[in-house]
This record gives C-alpha cells, sequence and structure tokens, in this order.
C-alpha cells in the first residue's frame, strides 16, 4: 500500500512559462529550493537545498515538455527511508495552466527496489544513468 | 497497482491538528517529555505557555493528546492511537506542496 498527496493550482499564466519555472535553476530556486541542480533528462540526478536547510538528492525519471516532469528524490540524511516520486503535471486552462503535484510514498520493500529500476528502464536515458539510478535506491 | 491512501478529508480534526508546525513541533516534544505541563512545555519552545495550551487544545479535539489533574497541575500526554504514521507523512508534505505552489505562483505572476 502506498501513500500519496496530491495538489493542484491554478495560474495565471502560460504553461510554457510555467513549465520553465519547474525546470531552469532560476526558477527552482524561486519557489522549490534555495539551491537547485537538476540534470534535465531521464536518469539525471538531481540535488536540491530546500528553505529550511534539508537537502534532496535523486534522479529524474521523466521529462515531457511542457507537461510533465517526474523524479524521485529523498533527505540524504535519512539512509533509511525511501525514495518518494514527485509528479509534476502542466494543463492548458483558460486564462492560464493548471499544476498538478502528486508525492507518493512506496512501502519500504522490494517494490521500493526494482520500481524505480523499472521506470528507468521504460526512459531512454543512457544505460549508465539508469546504473546509477538503481544505486541510489539500493 | 497496489492501493494508495490518499490525503484524509482536510477539514478533519487530526489533519487540521497536523498540518500545523508548531503544533508538530510541539508533539515531538511532548513525545519526548510525557507527563509534561504547559509550563514545561513552553520552556522548551518558542511560543508562550498560552499559545501551548491552545494548541493542547486542538490536539486533545484529534483524540492525539490526553490531560491528567496531578494535584494543582495538569501534566499532558501523546495518545497517537488515532494518529499513524503515514497521516503525518500526508500531513506534512502536503503543506510544503501548500508552500510551493503559492511560491511558484508568486513567482509567475511577478513575470518569472
Amino acid at each position: 500500500m502506498s501513500d500519496q498527496v496530491t495538489r493542484e493550482r491554478f495560474l495565471p499564466a502560460d504553461r510554457d512559462d510555467v513549465w520553465r519555472a519547474l525546470t531552469e535553476r532560476d526558477g527552482l530556486e524561486s519557489w522549490l529550493a534555495e539551491e537547485a541542480e537538476i540534470e534535465l533528462e531521464p536518469g539525471g540526478e538531481l540535488r536540491f537545498r530546500l528553505g529550511d536547510g534539508q537537502e534532496r538528492a535523486g534522479f529524474v525519471e521523466e521529462v515531457s515538455a511542457p507537461e510533465r516532469l517526474s523524479f524521485w528524490w529523498r533527505d540524504p540524511a535519512r539512509r533509511d527511508e525511501p525514495l518518494t516520486r514527485v509528479e509534476l503535471t502542466l494543463t492548458d486552462a483558460e486564462g492560464g495552466t493548471v499544476v498538478r503535484v502528486a508525492e507518493t510514498r512506496e512501502p519500504a520493500t522490494v517494490e521500493a527496489v526494482l520500481l524505480p529500476a523499472t521506470r528507468v528502464e521504460h526512459s531512454t536515458g543512457p544505460e549508465m544513468r539508469a546504473s546509477a539510478g538503481f544505486a541510489l535506491v539500493s | 497497482m497496489a492501493a494508495t491512501r490518499q490525503s484524509p478529508d482536510r477539514s478533519g480534526p487530526v489533519f487540521t491538528a497536523l498540518a500545523d508546525a508548531t503544533r508538530r513541533e510541539l508533539m515531538a516534544t511532548l513525545a519526548a517529555r510525557p507527563g509534561a505541563t504547559a509550563t514545561e512545555l513552553a520552556a522548551d519552545l518558542p511560543i508562550t505557555r498560552q499559545a501551548v495550551l491552545k494548541h493542547l487544545s486542538s490536539l486533545q479535539a484529534a483524540g492525539l493528546v490526553a490531560s491528567a489533574r496531578d494535584g494543582r497541575s495538569v501534566r499532558y500526554l501523546l495518545t497517537p492511537a488515532p494518529l499513524s504514521e503515514a497521516v503525518a507523512w500526508m500531513a506534512t508534505v502536503g503543506s510544503q506542496w501548500d508552500e510551493r505552489l503559492a511560491a511558484l505562483g508568486s513567482y509567475v505572476r511577478r513575470g518569472g
């Protein structure tokens, strides 16, 4: 059984502008993190330092501009906890864009180890990146 | 796909109790100091005794804290029976995303 949190918000802005805010460093450092590094491709690494001092490290799952960005992350200081999956989806709406986020926590079982590897396998990322993604989970 | 627990009713007392960072800190303090009085709790937190009592009242209403009279004092105890760790996780992560999306809204509205 997995746990999931979802939120939706309407933004009076073009989807391309919102996509940039989700994927470029300047954007990310305005709303998500104090410092943000992200390799924007399947299997790419990400590292954030959040406003409250916590960190997040993980890897990118899917980049489908300007509609969907998904990644897996966790606080590197808490290796006993599994990575959680974050999916950000943008939809055109009248006068702007709806952004939807879903953060999902899989149980810390075999699925938590296999699932990220399976997702990375299905991406078009290079194999080396897929290995890096798998190693992060173990 | 395996069953998924969704965020519980956002107007519920447990969710409301947990969605506040100060109340979560109070619960952590109380977990470390079972049987503490409101005065003792206030000494460990950056809020007044009055604020502690207000928060304890919310937590009691949600069934997360119990109290017992000890002479002229009242002592408090965490009673996490209705609290599951999953609910706490959902409340914490939900609050984080509420803040982030609000900041994202401000950023794109500024023309970022």
